[in-house]
């Protein structure tokens, strides 16, 4: 098996769920989540030739993803207006085909507020929720630790502020 | 193992797998086919032009009008010039997404800034030349026939309505160029 296809089968065994989660963050139409998370596999499969290991495979793997995700929602004609994330107040109203397609609320509303972020924002919300830590975000990111520790903060102001149990109950009632 | 913040994030997408090579392999033909169509459609458009400006200039030729006709022969050089600028600007640039995500999106800015920026000297500079070519030829025409202030009656309303047109064609470039500056600086004011 040559290098590339062993790293590809690495990372295909080690971040296909996160990829496929990336994809169908950004990306609300089913169909086109499916074909974005092969642009980024495809995207992914090219640039392993060029892995060069001064960084890790995770970190290459997501600034890949992250990239081709970057450059899908540019190329988008219609797409929600962004808000940074010190500007959001409440969490925006998922759309309703996603609730009925059997996910949580709080999976949709999340994803909703994913969609509704601009770069970097969104990015490290993608990373920080597949549970990478501060300096692995700012490695993919390319944001200082700082800045990173920032929106994270942020972040989990605005779900906590969201998600309390109360919320949850009334939700589920 | 990573800790997932939000557990129901991680419920999703757990039997997700990465897509076999071979059928990568055939995206990216497919890809490709996609591009060579678009290039296709753009010398088409191209020999289009040339046939148009080509037939005119033989007629005018033909009819002795020199003046009319060079300036016609001028203007399928202008879109030689533009179509030459469309094919070394629109020429695929291997593209590195392994970058970090602030480099790669900067980079896709400025390329996109500065191909906007560039749209009045590339684009509209060559196509306003040969436009001007053919409408000084017509005016010399025109003055010949029956005086400059007969020629003026005739032909200022299509040059206003050209020059309005390119102006504001220029007006929508520099703006999109604008935001993209601004893109760009604040990815640059991230820290």
């Amino acid at each position: 098996m040559s290098k590339q296809a062993d790293l590809y089968r690495q990372a295909g065994e080690q971040f296909a769920a996160s990829l496929a989660r990336l994809a169908r963050a950004v990306e609300r139409d089913a169909e086109k989540a499916l074909d974005l998370e092969q642009d980024i596999h495809a995207a992914l499969w090219s640039s392993l030739s060029r892995f060069d290991e001064r960084s890790s495979l995770k970190t290459w793997v997501y600034r890949v993803a992250h990239n081709v995700a970057a450059d899908h929602v540019n190329a988008a004609t219609k797409r929600p207006k962004q808000v940074p994330l010190e500007d959001i107040g409440e969490l925006p109203s998922p759309a309703d085909p996603e609730t009925q397609a059997g996910r949580s609320i709080i999976l949709a509303q999340v994803q909703t507020l994913i969609r509704y972020l601009p770069f970097p924002d969104s990015q490290v919300m993608l990373l920080w929720l597949e549970g990478e830590s501060t300096k692995a975000i700012a490695e993919v990111t390319g944001l200082s630790p700082g800045a990173v520790g920032v929106r994270i903060h942020r972040i989990k102001k605005l779900l906590a502020a969201h998600f309390t149990p109360s919320n949850n109950e009334s939700e589920h009632a | 193992m990573s800790q997932f913040p939000i557990p129901d994030w991680a419920s999703d997408s757990d039997e997700a797998h990465f897509s076999d090579p071979a059928t990568i392999k055939s995206r990216a033909a497919k890809f490709e086919r996609t591009i060579k169509r678009r290039n296709l459609i753009e010398y088409a458009a191209g020999a289009l032009c040339f046939a148009g400006f080509g037939a005119l200039t033989w007629k005018a030729a033909q009819e002795g009008e020199f003046v009319i006709a060079n300036a016609y022969a001028f203007c399928i050089a202008c879109v030689a010039v533009v179509l030459w600028q469309l094919a070394a600007r629109g020429s695929y640039e291997p593209q590195r997404p392994e970058e970090s995500c602030l480099a790669h999106l900067r980079e896709q800015y400025q390329r996109q800034y500065e191909a906007l920026r560039g749209v009045p000297q590339w684009y509209l500079g060559p196509i306003a030349l040969g436009i001007t070519a053919v409408y000084t030829a017509m005016m010399i025409k025109f003055t010949e026939v029956g005086g400059l202030a007969k020629a003026l009656e005739g032909t200022w309303v299509p040059i206003a309505g050209t020059a309005a047109f390119f102006a504001f064609v220029w007006w929508l470039n520099w703006t999109a160029a604008r935001g993209l500056k601004k893109r760009i600086e604040q990815i640059d004011a991230l820290d």
